[in-house]
């Protein structure tokens, strides 16, 4: 059920239930006083009727009674013969209009004298109602009785029943006047005074005695159904006034729900709860769409940021995927941003390293291009981390060619890049001589052999190419040198340039070797062979501008040490001016 | 006609000189005679037994020639007397003599009624009756 038929229904018994309850207890109550009040009159009235039948029949005895007492009574005892009595009688009977006969008998049961004259002579034979005793007038004896037959016709002439009032007399359970009983009726009963064994009965149709009541009552019903309309009409209109702020609160809430535009409000043109009701769903709508105008910017950030976080992904993953193709160092430099990738060059003094593998193409002419493809992608892998552990810009892979420099995008310092580089270089062969043991190890005859190239000088470091394809890398006659160097040097070994072994002459052991002219450049270059590690175990350097001497103390022997003194007092002999 | 009858009452009477009537009581009465002091006082209602009897006087109703010649040979007194008298006695609780209608009626009450004492003309008294004094 709605609430607003709960509110019509609560409004409507509100109004209508004490008005009913009170109708009804009035009605049942006034019923029931009317009834005591009818039964009240008909009380009286019967009771006036019991008092004239009472009269009638005091009357009735007095007569008799005046009758017996006159002297005429004492012809008893003549037999009437001068009828004198039933003159008497019959004009007593004529007075009174009785209905029945006075008899006189005498002391012997015999009829003297009697209204009924067939009855003279004859003994006494009917019933006696009532009757008074004669006695002469002269001694008091006895003579006789004077004796009333007598109808219940003379009492119920008195009564004027009709169809809805009846009188009725109750005689040895015999009803006079002989009468279908009215079927509902108020009735009330008393007996008459002066003969108790006559009951009298009035009875009142109640349907006529309640008319009137009746009457009202469907007025008062018809009044009643009225008022109910009127309440129901009033009640409807006023829980829709009660109701309506809510109904369009309802309305607006579901439209709100549908169309979701928060912009929707209830007009509010009441100051009582229901117009602040809707003020506050007003204002709780507001605020909703507030928070929603907030929660869609604040979405709209998010998703900007989980588009850009996304991109960033995107980027993260793709510079991961672009930073294996990159330098380390030049990826780092290039996502920090502190380069920016653009076509442009700076020029910086590098130590750029070459290296290969000796007879490449040779060797590998001889292997299934899967293993070539295994040791190669091994052996770029491993040079690759040693480079990555010193710090080094691996520039690119060109086959089976690395080309690696140091001292762009960091920078140790010249000498630093240089000893770091020549360190690295070292290490690398020995990767390759252990790798080199491995792989004979795996069945590989000819395993690789790798020469390296280092020159220290200036380059132009930068980005080349075009906008839409560029290279991180490095151009100048020092990388040409560089790779000379390195073709130039044998298997196995690290050669430098002269500008390096400046730079790193104390820290590592040196041999000259021969020198080389590079293209574009008139004057040779002298360069260097970086004695291993391994080799140089126990052997002790002294170089100075012009020699360089290499002893190891433990092995020379008497005669080497003569023949060292011999050639080094002929070359200081040689030498002095 | 009762004038007539009376006049010619009178007139047989004072012609005559022979009694017309008598007072009779039941021929089984043991009274045998009384005279008019004695009927007077029964009458009258100044003596109501005789000899032991009580006695039940009987007036004939209305004015008989038989009631106004015992009024007048017996009790002695008038009609108007007799009024005066009975409206006097009222008083003192006496009431006159019962009253019979007809003389026939006398004669069956006198039959019946012990102690009955009434008057008749001579010629009806039979032999039911006993004639107590003649007038």
């Amino acid at each position: 059920m709605s609430f607003k038929a709960k509110t019509i229904l609560l409004l409507i018994l509100l109004s209508l239930v004490p008005y009913v309850v009170t109708m009804a207890f009035l009605g049942n109550a006034y019923r029931n006083d009317v009834e005591n009040r009818l039964m009240e009159d008909m009380g009286h009235q019967l009771g006036i009727t019991i008092d004239r039948l009472d009269q009638s029949l005091q009357a009735l005895q007095n007569d008799i009674e005046f009758i017996a007492s006159l002297d005429i009574m004492n012809d008893v005892l003549t037999g009437d013969l001068d009828r004198r009595i039933v003159n008497l009688l019959l004009l007593k009977k004529d007075d009174l209009a009785l209905d029945g006969d006075f008899d006189v008998v005498d002391g012997s049961g015999l009829v003297v004298a009697s209204t009924a004259l067939d009855s003279i002579g004859s003994p006494f034979n009917g019933e006696s109602f009532m009757q008074v005793p004669l006695f002469s007038t002269f001694n008091n004896d006895n003579i006789g009785a004077l004796r009333v037959r007598y109808e219940m016709s003379n009492l119920t002439r008195y009564f004027a029943n009709d169809g809805n009032f009846r009188y009725a007399l109750l005689v040895s359970g015999e009803r006079y006047p002989a009468q279908m009983q009215i079927a509902d009726t108020l009735s009330v009963s008393g007996v008459i005074g002066l003969r108790p064994e006559i009951g009298i009965i009035f009875e009142q149709n109640r349907d006529f005695a309640f008319a009137v009541l009746d009457s009202f009552t469907r007025s008062f019903l018809i009044a009643l159904a009225i008022g109910t309309l009127i309440i129901s009409a009033i009640a409807f209109l006023a829980a829709s006034y009660i109701l309506r702020p809510i109904l369009l609160l309802s309305s607006t809430a579901r439209s709100i729900y549908k169309t979701h535009d928060y912009s929707q409000r209830v007009r509010v043109d009441r100051s009582d709860e229901i117009g602040n009701l809707a003020s506050a769903f007003n204002a709780m709508i507001q605020g909703m769409q507030d928070l929603i105008a907030r929660l869609k910017e604040e979405g709209e950030n998010r998703l900007k940021l989980a588009q850009e976080k996304n991109r960033a992904e995107t980027l993260q993953t793709l510079s991961n995927k672009l930073s294996k193709y990159l330098s380390p160092q030049i990826y780092e430099s290039i996502f920090s941003g502190e380069k920016d990738v653009k076509l442009g060059s700076s020029r910086k003094k590098l130590t750029i390293f070459f290296s290969d593998i000796v007879n490449f193409t040779g060797t590998t002419d001889q292997m299934e291009s899967e293993d070539l493809t295994a040791l190669l992608n091994q052996y770029l892998r491993e040079m690759t981390d040693i480079a990555l552990r010193y710090g080094a810009t691996v520039d690119k892979y060109i086959g089976d060619a690395i080309m690696i420099f140091f001292g762009d995008p960091h920078s140790r310092g010249v000498e630093e890049d240089a000893l770091m580089c020549v360190e690295m270089s070292l290490s690398m062969q020995r990767r390759v001589r252990e790798l080199q043991r491995e792989w004979r190890a795996a069945g590989y005859t000819k395993p690789f052999v790798i020469r390296v190239g280092i020159h220290t000088g200036y380059c132009t470091v930068g980005n080349f190419g075009t906008e839409s394809r560029m290279d991180y890398t490095i151009v100048g006659s020092a990388v040409n040198l560089a790779s000379r160097i390195e073709n130039t040097a044998e298997p196995g070994t690290v050669y430098i340039s002269e500008d390096t072994y400046l730079l790193v002459r104390e820290k590592f052991a040196s041999l000259p070797v021969n020198k080389v002219t590079p293209k574009g450049i008139s004057q040779p270059v002298q360069l260097y062979k970086v004695l291993m590690e391994e080799a140089a175990e126990g052997v002790q350097t002294l170089s100075q501008d012009g020699f360089q001497l290499q002893y190891q103390p433990e092995l020379l022997t008497a005669e080497s040490r003569e023949q060292l003194r011999l050639v080094l007092e002929k070359i200081t002999r040689e030498s002095s001016p | 006609m009762r004038i007539v009858l009376l006049l010619l009452s009178i007139a047989l009477v004072s012609v005559a000189e022979a009694a017309e009537y008598a007072v009779v009581v039941a021929r089984n009465s043991p009274i045998e005679a009384l005279d008019s002091e004695r009927l007077r006082d029964i009458f009258l209602r100044r003596r109501s037994f005789e000899g032991g009897i009580p006695l039940v006087p009987i007036n004939l109703l209305g004015e008989e020639a038989v009631r106004t010649q015992f009024e007048s040979l017996v009790l002695q007194m008038d009609r108007g007397q007799i009024n005066q008298y009975w409206v006097t006695s009222h008083f003192q609780g006496i009431k006159p003599p019962a009253t019979q209608a007809s003389l026939q009626s006398i004669k069956t009450f006198i039959e019946r009624v012990d102690g009955a004492i009434g008057y008749l003309p001579i010629s009806m008294v039979d032999d039911g009756l006993k004639v107590l004094h003649e007038f």
